[in-house]
């Protein structure tokens, strides 16, 4: 047997009127459905833009712990000036009889007894 | 049966406009369809296969119609995605390579008691020998044999040489008359 022999036998039958079907059911199964584009352009937020966000409330929130843990020291720090304020110091001197030891124990605020 | 008046540029333009984009299809469906049922049919055998798989493709074509940007035929963008649709229906149907187990003359066997197919036992066993080349022989077999296609419209669908496709054509003949041959 040779190739050519089988070459204008057409062997493999279709059922009646099947392609002027295939093309309604084809097109009613493609052009009713959206191409891929469609639903791209309707997407608000994506994963990027939820992993970006993230980021940013992360930042945000690391950034404003280390403000108020700052800010802490910042009040003690105004404390302990208000302690030592030269106004505050004069004025005792002037006004106050004390000797140098009570003055000196007030500077370092250690205990007189 | 495909419009006569076809007009390939056309198409592509108003493809790319969403108003004109449904009708042109359409007219796509029409030209096309036949053809590609038929190189579908040849790889697969079975009417109810290809007919799914030939929908799958217009259906794929429609829902990437945007990445289709005309640089190459319409005919060459919807063999590709039937090419791509019957090789994956192929592996996951496990029948895209007939194993050496396969005990000769079963395709043909199987084939006979289609009802789609109405050919003799040489014809049957013919089918066979295709069905038993490898998966990208049996395409260029079949693009060559059956659709008479010529090799450079073959080779830019295929992304092959034309040199390495008429290699492949004659192998494939050698293989099939071999195979007939022993069937004498």
């Amino acid at each position: 047997m040779k190739i050519e022999d089988f070459k204008n036998k057409n062997t493999l039958n279709i059922p009646e009127d099947y392609f002027e079907t295939l093309h309604s059911k084809i097109v009613s199964k493609s052009c009713n459905s959206k191409t891929t584009a469609t639903p791209k352009r309707k997407r608000v937020l994506g994963w990027k833009s939820i992993g970006y966000a993230a980021s940013i409330a992360i930042v945000v929130f690391i950034g404003g712990f280390i403000y108020n843990s700052n800010s802490g020291n910042s009040h003690e720090i105004v404390a302990n000036e208000e302690f030592y304020d030269k106004d505050y110091i004069e004025n005792m001197l002037n006004n106050y009889p004390i000797d140098d030891y009570t003055f000196y124990c007030y500077l370092t605020n250690t205990n007189m007894n | 049966m495909a419009e006569s008046n076809y007009n390939e540029k056309m198409i592509t333009m108003q493809l790319k406009d969403e108003n004109l984009r449904s009708a042109a299809f359409s007219i796509v469906v029409k030209q096309y369809s036949q053809k590609i049922y038929w190189h579908i049919r040849h790889m697969v055998l079975s009417h109810e296969d290809a007919d799914d798989i030939v929908q799958d493709t217009f259906v794929k074509a429609w829902a990437n119609i945007d990445k289709f940007r005309g640089d190459s035929l319409i005919s060459t963008w919807l063999y590709r995605i039937a090419i791509n649709e019957t090789l994956n229906f192929l592996s996951k149907n496990r029948i895209s390579t007939v194993s050496i187990e396969t005990s000769e003359g079963a395709i043909a066997k199987q084939l006979e008691s289609d009802v789609h197919f109405n050919g003799d036992r040489a014809d049957a066993l013919f089918r066979e020998a295709i069905q038993r080349l490898p998966e990208k022989q049996r395409l260029v077999f079949n693009m060559k044999y059956f659709e008479e296609m010529k090799y450079e419209e073959i080779s830019e669908i295929l992304d092959t040489s034309v040199g390495a496709l008429k290699a492949s054509y004659h192998i494939a003949v050698k293989k099939i008359e071999d195979f007939l041959s022993n069937k004498d």
